[in-house]
């Protein structure tokens, strides 16, 4: 389940609808990819029952599944594995002044 | 279906185990992403009260105190674990707060010490972690990362 957030687009695409809910151009917009690319990330993120979709007019707009504990589990493992190396920096350089 | 949703994070540190027990607690407050608070404001200090029961809390820039955590267990330079009141929406939490639980333990190795960090119990937090989606703009949590992606990218 937490695969699909090991590509780092997937993780910026997941880190964008933490926002709000977006279309795939509007994804596209705001990241170095190509829709068709996204629109490939998404139905990754979709299986994994991260991200969500709704229809709204003519337009689909995604957004993190807010059933899934999937999507909690992506977020706190990010969150630690960030922590976490931040916190082997400060264990591994010398004492800063407080 | 289960209840034990949880998430594992690993990382090996070059020194000691009592030396990265204190990092951990004790100088939280050294690495610690100051993207991520509860109380408005800029995050000023947080820390752990070092002994069982103890709280974990922040302190903003106006002085405010805040707690988001409970030591359950405080056994250095091995065991460390607390109580998390925080949900992904990292709004300060309400006094009937249902808590997930993160467990840190810290084993010698060869090169110094592997850190095995799990969180656990993390269904406290769901499902339909509502709050997300209305906490998204505050100003920790879910912007702080994205302005480290932004960065990284």
């Amino acid at each position: 389940m937490l695969d699909a957030l090991g590509d780092p687009t997937r993780r910026s695409i997941f880190e964008l609808l933490a926002v709000g809910p977006r279309s795939v151009a509007e994804i596209a917009a705001d990241l170095p990819v190509s829709r068709p690319a996204v629109s490939q990330h998404l139905k990754v993120l979709k299986e994994a029952r991260l991200v969500s979709s709704t229809a709204a007019g003519t337009r689909r707009v995604y957004s993190l599944d807010p059933q899934g504990l999937a999507a909690v589990r992506g977020y706190f493992d990010q969150f630690w594995n960030q922590a976490l190396a931040a916190f082997a920096q400060a264990v591994e350089k010398p004492e800063e002044e407080p | 279906m289960t209840t034990d949703v949880s998430v594992r994070s690993s990382i090996e540190a070059a020194a000691a185990p009592e030396h990265a027990f204190t990092v951990f607690t004790d100088g939280l407050d050294r690495w610690w992403n100051r993207d991520y608070h509860l109380l408005p404001g800029e995050l000023k200090r947080i820390g752990v009260d070092p002994h069982e029961g103890g709280r974990l809390w922040e302190e903003n820039d106006a002085g405010d105190v805040c707690v988001w955590g409970r030591v359950l267990t405080w056994e250095p330079p091995r065991t460390f674990a607390f109580l998390w009141l925080i949900g992904p929406d990292w709004k300060v939490p309400a006094p009937d707060a249902t808590g997930s639980r993160v467990t840190v333990t810290f084993a010698p190795t060869d090169r110094g010490t592997r850190v095995d960090l799990v969180h656990d119990r993390l269904d406290a937090h769901g499902p339909g972690w509502e709050g997300v989606r209305d906490g998204v703009g505050g100003e920790g949590g879910w912007p702080g990362l994205l302005r480290r992606y932004a960065a990284e990218a």
